[in-house]
């Protein structure tokens, strides 16, 4: 299909106004570009990229990189190689992190001029009528065709904490801008965003004690999938409180003051930093939606159907402002889909597995059905686990705390979830998706071969174990 | 507040019907269990009543349009709110049908884009389950029903065409969904609806290229009919054997009968002295009267004896049952005969009037030809055909002493699946077939 230039002034109107320039955002532009529609992508930052680009994904699984780095010269001691401490020099990561950035929403800046894509830089607001009331920008209003709201989420702050006003007490958005490397730092929840920057603070050499306030790390996975996770933070971390929550923080001048109250005790802390990791809330509060029939939530999550769009018919909303997982990857496939019923095709979001990566070390996936999920809704299934010290990929990397589980159907050993931990779980649970969209069953994995000796394996043999024994297994 | 009332499935799995009346208005009161449409469904009429009780809002189809499962009827005003409404006074209710009028034109708008996209109704009904689902989790768990294992393409293809993938017949294994599954389906792809190239292999050229056309739509029945007799002939290796019968005296007698049996019944035809024979040659030849279990690898053989009767009527060709016949004698069966034409004619056909045929009698034969080749209706295994009963000169005797007569002939032509039958089976039916017509005395008591 023949590509528009980009015109770079503002027209009256457009086909489709995506608000917002996130993972979901432009995924959305680019579909609806394809299909032939005049597109005008609306973010308020100078680059784009959203979150995932600029403050979350995309850096920190760059600092996790280098975490991975710092553990595996530390591991390497037991397989008798031997470094020297490491010399850390935080402005140099930072610009190493920033340079990937860059080069990534460059690269964005550019598909969206080669897909005739228009951006522009302005805060939109709905202002009824099928217009938007552009901030900031050359016009003030641009009439729209259709509109994506893709505004994503913010971090949810504890009450009575202001991030912007505080300098020790930081969101992941402050923690990502490594600012300083503390000596000692509070990482307030045990979900994914604080144990991956728990993580990467304790490589570059902080003290670091987690609160949660639950009775395990990362509620929403299965507990046998946490549990070498759980160890290895046990190790790594100064310490892990449960069940603890965090009833006060006070910022003096050189540290924070931090009541943490479990039920039986209250003790304060001094910390030289604290991170707040509690969770997320979406960026909806400020578009105007009283200008529309958007219907949403108490805590502002947009209500919409399989193909996003929202009770008011002219407008759809994707990714982290309809709730859910709130990940990129679950966004960008929302946003094509809203982008193609737009363009009149028949799209639903119809996915019945979508990955949640946690990048710590170990790594920590999993897809479609949990176990817990599974016995909450009743669900009969069958449980196959393959401990990693059946496998000698993994003994070799000294990786033997690995698991990797799938969840099938008892009867016809249909493949409806898998859970993987340990290195390397990033690229491993795609093999799990693929299964469960297929609607592969534990046979099929393991009738297909998988190359030795790799971790892959340890995905076959696992399937292996709903017909028997497994090789190394069982 | 106003609900829907929508199609649902009218028995047997069906996916959708053609709205012959409405028997309604917009405003129109009804009770519990009255008739509100008469929709055409695999070949027959069936009524559908109310399942409430209150007053009709909105119409939201017209006749001759085709209803898909879950496509809403009409929206009501169920009885204790409509009451009241009732209760108002004019001018109020006048108020309310301009504010009516006003919205109408979003009415429509909204309608139009219904219409376009039931899929997308579809799935949206299925979004709205599930938020609630998500209120209440323990109305998931009792509804919960583990998704049809199909890959994304593949449901891809069956959201394009508005299937539902429970519906399809599994091929894979462990009941695997496969593209090729929801193909056989059926179901027009929207997107192809909608311009878009699609995949199907046929593709036709442009007609217009060499002079005018129209298109018409295939409906219900004439779609039915494609739909099974291509099912027959991809399926059931045909055989045809043909012969000719002298029905000379076979005519004489319908003659002599036929104003007797017209007072008491109907028009006393061939079709129905052939019927009687068919039915003596079935009892000779059981195999023609069964159908073939594939799966089990089992001949099932019938101990009674309903033949279909192709009734060509203006909608398309029907195939009523008729239903024992060998207990019925010849004016009861020529006034079963006659009703049930009129009936077929009259589209007051049920489902259940055309359904268990041992086997089906096609008689085109008054309209002309001499040969055909009848297609086997499925699960039946054989059909009888006849061609036009000709007054033709028969040569009788041998080359040196002969004598040339005038007889009445009739062509018949046994189509019968190979797999249940053989040649020599066929051959031997039909000249059992043939005694029977040739001789109405023997016939008489055989019956």
């Amino acid at each position: 299909m023949a590509r528009k230039e980009q015109d770079a002034t503002i027209p009256e109107r457009t086909d489709v106004a995506v608000i917002g320039g996130g993972p979901g955002g432009y995924a959305a532009a680019f579909e609806a570009a394809a299909h032939g529609l005049d597109v005008t992508l609306i973010s308020d930052e100078e680059r784009i990229g959203g979150v995932c680009l600029l403050r979350g994904c995309i850096p920190s699984k760059t600092l996790l990189h280098v975490t991975e780095l710092l553990h595996a010269t530390q591991h390497a001691d037991s397989m008798g190689i031997a470094f020297e401490p490491p010399r850390i020099d935080p402005e140099a990561l930072r610009k190493w992190k920033d340079e990937v950035i860059v080069k990534l929403t460059d690269g964005l800046a550019a598909l969206c001029q080669q897909r005739g894509v228009r951006l522009v830089q302005a805060r939109a607001r709905f202002a009824g009528n099928h217009q938007l009331r552009l901030e900031g920008a050359e016009r003030d209003t641009l009439g729209y065709g259709h509109a994506i709201i893709a505004t994503g989420s913010r971090p949810t702050a504890l009450p009575d904490v202001d991030f912007a006003a505080s300098d020790r007490i930081m969101d992941s958005t402050d923690a990502l801008a490594l600012k300083e490397i503390p000596k000692s730092l509070l990482v307030v929840g045990g979900g994914y965003i604080g144990l991956e920057m728990g993580m990467v603070y304790q490589a570059l050499g902080s003290r670091v004690t987690l609160v949660e306030m639950a009775d395990r790390l990362m509620a929403n996975a299965d507990p046998d999938l946490v549990e070498p996770l759980a160890t290895k933070c046990d190790k790594l971390f100064e310490s892990v409180q449960l069940n603890t929550k965090v009833a006060g923080l006070k910022e003096t001048r050189r540290q924070v003051k931090a009541t943490l109250e479990s039920d039986d005790s209250s003790q304060d802390r001094h910390f030289e930093r604290v991170l707040v990791a509690v969770g997320r809330q979406p960026n909806t509060d400020e578009l105007g939606l009283d200008q529309t029939d958007v219907e949403y939530d108490d805590e502002g999550f947009i209500q919409v159907d399989a193909q996003r769009q929202t009770r008011d018919d002219k407008i759809y909303a994707i990714g982290d402002v309809t709730g859910g997982m709130l990940l990129a990857h679950e966004a960008m496939h929302e946003g094509k889909v809203a982008a193609k019923a737009i363009a009149g095709k028949s799209a639903a979001f119809d996915v019945r597995a979508v990955p949640a990566v946690v990048f710590t070390a170990p790594q920590l996936a999993w897809c479609g059905l949990t176990e817990q999920q599974a016995k909450q809704d009743d669900i009969e299934i069958k449980t196959l686990r393959f401990p990693w010290q059946a496998s000698g990929r993994a003994l070799s990397m000294g990786a033997e705390d690995g698991m990797t589980k799938w969840i099938v159907e008892p009867e016809s050993g249909r493949i409806l979830g898998m859970g993987i931990v340990g290195p390397q779980a990033e690229s491993l649970i795609a093999e799990g998706v693929l299964a469960v969209e297929m609607g592969a069953v534990a046979e099929d994995l393991a009738l297909t071969v998988h190359p030795h000796p790799t971790l892959s394996e340890t995905i076959g043999e696992c399937a292996e174990l709903f017909l028997g024994q497994a090789t190394h297994y069982g | 507040m106003s609900q829907e009332f929508k199609f649902s499935d009218p028995g047997e799995g069906l996916q959708e019907a053609e709205v012959l009346e409405i028997h309604v208005e917009e405003g129109t009161y009804v009770n519990d269990g009255d008739i509100v449409f008469t929709v055409e469904t695999d070949k027959a009429a069936t009524d559908i009543p109310a399942p409430f009780t209150g007053r009709v809002e909105k119409i939201h189809l017209k006749t001759g349009d085709t209803v898909r499962v879950d496509d809403v009827l009409l929206t009501y005003q169920p009885a204790d709110e409509g009451d009241e409404e009732q209760q108002q006074s004019d001018s109020e209710q006048e108020q309310e049908q301009k504010q009516q009028a006003k919205t109408e034109k979003e009415e429509k708008e909204e309608q139009e884009k219904r219409d376009a996209d039931t899929g997308k109704q579809k799935e949206r009904e299925a979004t709205k389950r599930k938020q609630e689902d998500k209120a209440e989790p323990k109305a998931k768990e009792r509804e919960h029903q583990a998704p049809v294992p199909a890959s994304p393409s593949t449901r891809r293809i069956a959201r394009e065409r508005g299937i539902d993938l429970r519906d399809v017949e599994p091929s894979g294994p462990q009941g695997r969904v496969t593209t090729e599954d929801v193909e056989a389906f059926g179901g027009e792809s929207k997107e192809k609806a909608s311009g878009e190239a699609s995949s199907k292999s046929t593709t036709l050229p442009d007609f217009t290229r060499w002079g005018e056309v129209e298109r018409q739509p295939m409906r219900s029945i004439r779609r039915v009919t494609a739909e099974r007799m291509s099912q027959a002939w991809r399926e059931i290796p045909h055989v045809f054997h043909q012969d000719i019968a002298d029905v000379t005296e076979l005519e004489r007698f319908r003659h002599q009968y036929e104003d007797s049996a017209q007072a008491k019944g109907g028009k006393f035809t061939l079709t129905i002295l052939v019927m009687k024979a068919l039915v003596f040659a079935m009892k000779q030849f059981p195999r023609f009267n069964a159908s073939l279990d594939t799966e089990n690898q089992e001949i099932i053989l019938k101990h009674y004896y309903n033949i279909g009767m192709a009734v060509a009527t203006d909608r398309g060709l029907l195939v009523p049952v008729i239903r024992d016949v060998d207990r019925k004698n010849l004016i009861e069966l020529t006034e079963a005969v006659s009703t049930t034409v009129e009936k077929a004619r009259n589209g007051e056909l049920r489902r259940e009037d055309m359904e268990g045929a041992s086997m089906t009698l096609t008689n085109p034969g008054p309209l002309g030809g001499t040969s055909l080749s009848p297609l086997i209706n499925p699960p039946e295994v054989a059909i009888l055909g006849l061609g036009q009963a000709r007054l033709e000169p028969v040569v009788h005797g041998d080359l040196d002493n002969y004598e040339v007569k005038p007889r009445r002939r009739l062509p018949l032509s046994l189509g019968f699946d190979h797999r249940v039958n053989d040649g020599a089976d066929a051959a031997n039916f039909v000249t059992t077939l043939i005694g029977a017509l040739e001789d109405p005395r023997s016939l008489l008591l055989k019956i």
